[in-house]
């Protein structure tokens, strides 16, 4: 199967490319048009088989059978409720089309000036901490680490066939955790990685907004990686045995801190880590990943700015400092 | 029970369905008020490394002690 993006479907070249296609190959064509409605059913992520279903005008196509593809024009718009106007298939206003070019001219702006520092010797992305947790996990999986197995979707039923299969789930953000401090009250609000029980799924309607859900790893201990210059530095995390800390080990307990060891990854996950650092293109950053109770090790995400003072100073690795030389090009004093 | 998060955005009229799940399951956090006379004293004998976004008390913790052998006046401040 061929998708063509394209602006119209009066488009003669597209036309043409279409017939020549159908005649050599006999492949059937998915034009998809500026003001096409695309909407995201669900994505599983499994160590055998990635997934992901989308409907396109009330047809639904799994991305599978997608050979090529080809942008002419028209791009990859996913309806959500930022784009409610396009589903309802409404004339998009002047305002929403200033909105639009301004964006773009903002952007452009930006780009410009990240250019410029991109010349740079540069540590560290420009993300503030963003990175999509669903396409770490393929890149994980391609370069032979273990993932667990994921679904993102906003259907029940899904969830129950899921569970079904692989055991209790945790529920988790697709990028970023949310954050939000209420002045008044005096208080954050922070999203962690929590579990997710039948009796989360009985509470549930049958269709909600599409949300990230990983089966439940048993875990021996987590690891925290700290990556630099190809260098690993690791701790074990002894966060199973407190129920506060036993999903997420971010939910601190101040009380009875966690456990923590330097600890040495093994050569081959090493191996891995630092070839899916380079995929990811990232010359730094924070791993997670799980030994699970059969000895395996699973990774879990990666945070672009993950915050590393903690793995440190508890294992004396001296980061600052490395940091420090990294960007003073002082690469060869201990 | 409706979670502190959902009061928030019926307040601010956001509809559930668009909110995916992590962000009901929020946890509510609360760190005692900042004394910030001793956490200013603390910095200039100190190199701060945050690990958090907020500041509390409790982050002293993780402050790391400074060398004495550095120059107070070559670390610059904005």
């Amino acid at each position: 199967m061929v998708w063509i993006f394209s602006y119209s479907k009066n488009d003669r070249t597209i036309k043409s490319v279409q017939e020549w296609i159908y005649l050599m190959k006999k492949k059937s064509i998915v034009s998809v048009l500026h003001q096409d409605y695309i909407e995201l059913i669900k994505i599983i992520e499994t160590p055998d088989s990635k997934e992901c279903i989308i409907r396109i005008n009330e047809k639904t196509l799994n991305t599978k059978e997608i050979e090529s593809i080809w942008f002419k024009g028209g791009s990859v718009e996913l309806i959500d409720f930022i784009r409610q106007d396009k589903a309802k298939n409404q004339l998009i206003s002047f305002k929403d089309n200033l909105r639009y070019y301004l964006s773009a001219y903002s952007t452009a702006k930006l780009e410009v000036v990240l250019n410029v520092l991109s010349k740079k010797k540069v540590l560290g992305a420009n993300l503030l901490g963003r990175f999509n947790k669903i396409n770490a996990l393929s890149l994980a999986k391609d370069v032979g680490l273990s993932i667990p197995p994921t679904i993102v979707t906003g259907n029940r039923k899904d969830i129950e066939v899921f569970v079904k299969t692989y055991g209790d789930l945790v529920c988790k953000s697709l990028d970023l955790n949310f954050d939000y401090y209420d002045v008044h009250d005096e208080s954050w609000f922070h999203s962690y990685t929590t579990n997710f029980s039948i009796e989360d799924l009985e509470k549930m309607p049958d269709n909600f907004a599409i949300s990230a859900f990983q089966k439940k790893i048993e875990k021996k201990y987590e690891i925290r990686t700290f990556y630099l210059n190809n260098k690993c530095y690791s701790m074990a995390i002894f966060s199973q045995l407190n129920s506060k800390t036993m999903i997420d080990y971010r939910r601190y307990d101040s009380e009875k801190m966690n456990r923590i060891v330097p600890y040495k990854l093994p050569l081959s996950i090493k191996h891995k880590v630092v070839a899916f650092m380079k995929r990811a293109n990232l010359k730094t950053g924070s791993i997670d990943l799980i030994k699970s109770n059969k000895n395996e090790f699973v990774f879990l995400e990666v945070n672009p700015i993950g915050q590393f003072g903690y793995l440190s100073g508890n294992c004396n690795y001296y980061l600052e400092k490395e940091i420090a030389m990294h960007l003073t090009n002082n690469q060869n004093e201990k | 029970m409706k979670s502190k998060i959902q009061e928030y955005m019926h307040i601010e009229n956001i509809k559930d369905e668009i909110v995916p799940l992590d962000v009901f399951y929020s946890d509510q956090v609360k760190f005692p008020k900042i004394d910030r006379q001793h956490l200013e004293r603390n910095i200039l004998d100190s190199i701060s490394i945050s690990l958090f976004k907020y500041e509390s008390n409790q982050i002293e913790v993780f402050y790391k002690p400074i060398s004495r052998a550095m120059d107070p006046d070559k670390i610059i401040k904005l």
